[in-house]
């Protein structure tokens, strides 16, 4: 935590060498949390941008904990957006159908890529049919291994209704994945 | 991925009922996502950096003009139903003062510290989080937005006030003039600094709990002076505040508390910057 302070303080009195150093511990996780529950790249490089230069621009104190904080900015950037998008009369939902696909390095044969990218589209779809809430905390849990009580600081509800939302979250994705595989 | 199964964490019950989770966890597996291009991301913030001279917020001076055009926004932006609610505290403070004997308008005033830091607590609720990050991000400094919403609520309270006492001042001649605005000024002001600097030095307990803590203890300092010029330990809260209005020590104490609150609210703004 200590070491991440100093870091940003550094970043902000313009150290150069600081900024490509967070720009690596922290784009990626950031880049990923945002691709999976927005599943649209243009949308989660173009948030993490605004998180990141929401870090730069911030005049208060350095956050005590700066990923829990960047996380919660790309949060907020996300609501944001599902938000303007639902005024502009578009279904945030429905993101999954521009999904990217990136094929692995492994698959060499026409049909391994065919498996693979119905594999991503398949989970892209079974994640985005989950209500925002619900798959913030699948993504937050199973991809950055954050504990219950930190996903639920940092979306700001009890434990309880994190709990509740991975219940729901986990048993919809268990039965349209039982119904997919059929 | 994760160190640890899908399920863990939940209720014994719930993880029963989702029962074996393994093929949502592979399947969760299988969703890679794209290289991000953090070196595009680089130059764009290099660029804003460049810029950040017009994003900090600006060290010069603010002239008149623009302090009353932010003092403006500040209003507009807190909206009426905060100024008419805070009216509305006052006046049923004051309906209370004059129609009960004095047990209900005594509970009133214990509680008025209540009710401020409820409302504190609505303005500044989770929900709320997003507008603060936004002001975070203007030109403004959060320390000046503070001190001009801290001042419009002061000069707001002491224009009621001053209307009501001079009201209550043209019915009774006795009151001295001079010695009741003071007398209510003061702790006020010293209630104001002392709230504001333990909030932003001890954080939201020490925040709640010391300007509390003064409110009752002045309250039964005003009670207990009133009881030493009493022959009876039972007294109407309209006596107190006469017994309170020409003691000499309250006024005294009035005066440091007033001197107090303005150095404790100039400290406040010193700790914060830091």
């Amino acid at each position: 935590m200590d070491e991440d302070k100093t870091l940003y303080r550094q970043v902000k009195m313009g150290d150069q060498e600081a900024l490509r150093f967070l720009i690596a511990r922290y784009h990626r996780p950031l880049f990923d949390f945002l691709y999976r529950l927005m599943d649209d790249r243009s949308t989660a490089d173009d948030l993490t941008q605004q998180a990141f230069i929401r870090l730069l621009t911030f005049s208060g104190d350095a956050p005590d904990n700066l990923r829990a904080w960047l996380f919660t900015i790309a949060r907020n950037l996300a609501y944001d957006y599902f938000r303007s998008a639902h005024r502009r009369h578009e279904n945030s939902l429905d993101f999954a159908d521009g999904a990217d696909l990136i094929l692995p390095e492994t698959a060499d044969t026409l049909e391994q890529m065919t498996i693979f990218a119905d594999d991503q589209q398949t989970i892209a779809r079974l994640l985005q049919s989950l209500p925002p809430e619900q798959r913030e905390v699948v993504i937050l849990r199973f991809y950055h291994d954050l504990s219950l009580q930190a996903i639920a600081d940092m979306v700001n509800v009890p434990l309880g209704t994190v709990k509740s939302r991975l219940f729901h979250a986990l048993k919809k994705l268990k039965l349209q994945w039982i119904v997919s595989d059929e | 991925m994760n160190n640890h199964t899908l399920s863990s964490g939940l209720d014994p019950e719930q993880e029963t009922d989702l029962g074996d989770l393994s093929p949502v966890e592979a399947l969760l597996n299988a969703y890679d996502t794209p290289e991000p291009d953090s070196d595009r991301l680089l130059a764009n913030l290099q660029a804003v950096i460049q810029q950040q001279e017009v994003l900090i917020p600006s060290p010069t001076p603010r002239s008149l003009r623009d302090r009353l055009r932010l003092a403006h926004m500040q209003v507009a932006l807190v909206g009426s139903a905060f100024w008419w609610a805070t009216a509305l505290m006052l006046g049923l403070g004051l309906v209370l003062l004059a129609v009960s004997e004095g047990t209900i308008a005594g509970l009133y005033a214990l509680a008025a510290p209540i009710f401020a830091v409820i409302g504190t607590a609505y303005i500044f609720r989770p929900d709320a989080r997003s507008l603060r990050e936004f002001e975070l991000l203007s030109a403004v400094s959060p320390l000046e937005m503070l001190y001009t919403r801290l001042l419009l609520i002061l000069l707001y309270n002491a224009g009621l006030a001053v209307t009501l006492i001079l009201f209550a001042w043209s019915q009774d001649t006795q009151i001295v003039l001079w010695r009741l605005l003071l007398i209510w000024f003061g702790p006020m002001v010293g209630l104001m600094g002392t709230a504001l600097y333990s909030l932003l030095r001890w954080q939201m307990l020490a925040g709640v709990l010391v300007p509390m803590g003064l409110w009752a203890a002045l309250l039964f300092l005003g009670w207990r002076e009133a009881v030493l010029h009493s022959s009876s330990p039972f007294i109407s809260l309209g006596d107190l505040s006469l017994v309170v209005i020409q003691s000499s020590s309250f006024l005294a104490a009035s005066c440091l508390a007033l001197v107090m609150g303005v150095i404790l609210m100039w400290q406040s703004g010193r700790w914060a910057a830091k």
